[in-house]
């Protein structure tokens, strides 16, 4: 399965499914990142430990643990 | 009599809420806390002046911490859903990023199903233009069904409108929020709403005293609240099947029993559809700013280095800059005392108020300089986007050691004084990562401890090589405390790791009044909860040191205990005046060094002094010196630090844990160094 992590900086991908319990999806979707969302690979840290995304017209970083959970397709 | 109108300023973080109502009003700013939590709770008070009159309406308003959504995630979330739900106020102002119109209108949608009066304040309208965003505000109104207001709070624009519709809402009966959900849901409230209609169902309670329309939404969210009230009314028999008939529709329909899963989505595709009505924008081609400055300072190879830098330059500014006013503060603090002994003599009062209060007040005075510009240096780093960047830059590094990448700032802090460094850890939202934080700041070695290691080092070794040893002394108690973090993560704060799902805010220049306002606001908390712990413990240490009357120090009670304890240091090679001058440094670490110097019979001194430096070269052997470090660098921070600890982590037992943690380690460490120095040096 696709992740953000196997995507790099400047790639643009499709949020597939989240794989996450109940408060963490909520959380996400309150961030805007939800089914079908379309997203940007902006930065990565060092050892693509974390990533910043574009998604709408807002900034979201998520950690290693949270890019696992999350299903994505490349655009 | 002036009526008064209470408004809540409500909206997700980072789109310029504190920045609105110091532009409302700064002269009339209040900033206080949530009750019971550490969040911080800003109002103002003012009154409304129109063409016509003046002061018929007292206007009160009071902000909100910022909320993504009214999820309980975080305890800013919390607090602001607690507010909204049971506290009295007459209308909600929904503060919205007019730069990310659609993310902001999922909190608008939450809003607009409470029922209460609201209107909606598109903010940092200027920069959405700038960056050819145009959202029409009427058109947007009559989706949502309540006024909505473009304001910016950095040009000023819009203020007075704002405050004109204040109180034209307030005055104006409630009229419906349009929330409107999918045909589905829409049917089955209308159900409900029909029912609670012909069966005149009037709620007297504050949490149902909403629309009939906000009540039966509620109802089919299952709110827990809602249903405890309603389940007592003789109507309830009537509309637990029609409810029951409604969710079963909704469910068949959305392929889900999940309703909070169903009414997200709803709102989702609510905000969706009228940012996309309202929304004109103007495609740019080229990076926006905040796009190329991340470019610079994400780098991977170049982020780190910047950051280190900057942190560099904050903290040279926060020792040069903070010492001379510093060196002043103690200079005034030494005439004071002077002269307080010459009006009132050597005797009880006279030594009461120059020792006991008077340097006590000085110490909490000494602190603010540090204090004041670190929380500069990091209030700026918060107000323009960059602390988030941090936290982006480390937490790859941090997280190995359970930490949290914004864990670095307090912990940074942690090396300049651990009193704000326990404030700053506030910035951590999470409660695990704040107690973690918050545990190991005391292996940063704080600025007060300074003194104890330049003596010592001064003592043992050439001027060169001391510097050198500072070094490793700081660089070893950080390492430390990481390896702690991860040892207390692994054994104390067990459990699945907290989710890192944070906005990166847009770099914004700082605004000067609000970050006035926030380091005043901080100075000022200090200063009232510390300072009045520093000053009781002041006061404490001079009677223990000067009690029984008459006796020196070592006869003093604080003497009395140092010689008791003395058998739990012997094993570190310490003999009672290490173990005094340790206990005495539980009040500050600042007290070390003078108590060691009247306790080797210098008199009052300083770690320069090089008398002293002779008397702890000549009576104190290596090994046990080393030791005595290893304990100065681990064992529990100031009383003034404890008291703030304990009350960012929540409670006192809290200090009582940190004690137990900090002495055993401390102990363990300092045994080990004690006899691994004896053994390489074949003392």
């Amino acid at each position: 399965m696709y992740k953000i992590y196997h995507l790099k900086v400047g790639d643009r991908g499709r949020i597939k499914e989240i794989k996450a319990g109940k408060s963490l999806k909520h959380r996400m979707k309150s961030f805007g990142i939800y089914n079908g969302v379309e997203f940007e690979v902006k930065n990565f840290s060092l050892g693509k430990r974390n990533v910043e995304l574009q998604v709408g017209n807002s900034l979201v970083a998520l950690r290693a643990g949270e890019m696992e959970k999350i299903d994505i397709e490349k655009l | 009599m002036k009526e008064k109108i209470t408004a809540v300023l409500a909206g997700q973080p980072n789109v310029g809420k504190s920045m609105l109502i110091n532009a409302i009003s700064d002269a009339h700013l209040k900033v206080g806390n949530f009750s019971g939590v550490t969040v911080d709770k800003t109002e103002v008070e003012f009154n409304y002046c129109d063409e016509k009159s003046c002061s018929d309406y007292e206007i009160h308003i009071i902000d909100l911490p910022g909320a993504y959504s009214l999820n309980n995630y975080t305890i800013e979330e919390k607090v602001s859903k607690e507010f909204l739900l049971h506290d009295n106020y007459d209308l909600i102002v929904n503060v919205v990023d007019s730069t990310n119109l659609e993310r902001n209108l999922l909190l608008t949608a939450e809003l607009l199903e409470l029922g209460k009066k609201m209107i909606v304040v598109l903010n940092m309208s200027d920069e959405a233009k700038k960056e050819g965003i145009e959202i029409d505000e009427n058109q947007l109104s009559s989706i949502l069904g309540v006024p909505v207001i473009k304001t910016s709070a950095k040009e000023e624009i819009g203020i007075k409108e704002l405050k004109e519709t204040i109180v034209k809402v307030y005055k104006k009966p409630y009229t419906e929020g349009k929330i409107i959900y999918s045909d589905v849901i829409e049917e089955e409230i209308e159900n409900i709403v029909e029912l609670l209609k012909v069966k005149k169902f009037d709620c007297k309670v504050p949490s149902c005293d909403i629309p009939l329309r906000n009540i039966a939404i509620k109802l089919l969210q299952e709110d827990k609240e809602i249903f405890t009230l309603i389940r007592k009314e003789p109507l309830w028999i009537e509309l637990e099947p029609v409810l029951q008939k409604g969710l079963e529709h909704i469910y068949i329909h959305y392929n889900t029993k999940d309703l909070e899963e169903i009414f997200d989505d709803e709102r989702i595709a609510y905000a969706r559809g009228a940012s996309l009505e309202v929304t004109k924008i103007e495609k740019k081609e080229s990076k926006t700013l905040t796009e190329k400055i991340d470019d610079i300072l994400l780098n991977k190879y170049f982020g780190i280095p910047i950051f280190l830098i900057l942190m560099w330059g904050l903290f040279q500014l926060t020792f040069t800059l903070g010492a001379i006013p510093v060196d002043w503060i103690d200079a005034f603090f030494t005439k004071l005392a002077e002269a307080s002994r010459e009006i009132f003599g050597h005797d009880f009062i006279g030594d009461l108020i120059a020792d006991g209060m008077i340097a006590g007040v000085g110490a909490v005075a000494m602190f603010l300089p540090n204090i004041i510009i670190l929380f500069l240096g990091i209030a700026l780093l918060e107000t323009t986007g960059y602390m988030s960047r941090v936290a982006f830059l480390l937490d790859g590094f941090f997280h190995k050691f359970g930490l949290h990448g914004k864990s670095f700032i307090p912990l940074v802090t942690g090396f300049g004084c651990s009193v704000p460094a326990y404030m700053a850890a506030r910035t951590l939202k999470n409660e695990k990562d704040r107690l973690l934080t918050l545990f190991i700041i005391g292996f940063m070695s704080c600025g007060a401890r300074l003194p104890i290691y330049v003596l010592f080092t001064g003592a043992f070794f050439s001027q060169s090589q001391a510097g050198n040893m500072l070094f490793i002394i700081y660089i070893t108690g950080a390492i430390l405390g990481l390896i702690s973090a991860k040892v207390l993560n692994i054994f104390v704060f067990k459990g699945e790791d907290e989710p890192f799902v944070m906005e990166m805010p847009k770099y914004r220049l700082p605004s000067f009044k609000l970050i006035f306002h926030t380091v005043l606001g901080q100075a000022k908390s200090y200063l009232k909860k510390a300072g009045t712990f520093i000053l009781a413990a002041s006061v404490l240490v001079w009677f223990a040191s000067h009690y029984p009357k008459g006796s020196d120090l070592e006869h003093s009670y604080l003497g009395q205990t140092g010689k008791i304890t003395a058998p739990f240091f012997e094993p570190l090679g310490m003999d009672w005046k290490m173990a005094v001058s340790l206990e005495a440094g539980l009040a500050a670490k600042e007290v070390v060094v003078s108590t060691l110097g009247v306790l080797y019979s210098v008199g009052e001194v300083d770690e320069k002094n090089s008398d002293l430096r002779k008397e702890i070269r000549k009576n104190i052997p290596f090994p046990s010196a080393v030791s005595f470090i290893v304990f100065v660098m681990i064992y529990l921070p100031c009383f003034a630090a404890s008291a703030v600890f304990a009350k960012e982590a929540g409670g006192w037992k809290y200090l009582v844990y940190l004690f137990v943690f900090t002495t055993s380690t401390a102990w363990i460490l300092s045994y080990f160094a004690y006899h691994t120095t004896k053994l390489i040096i074949g003392g």
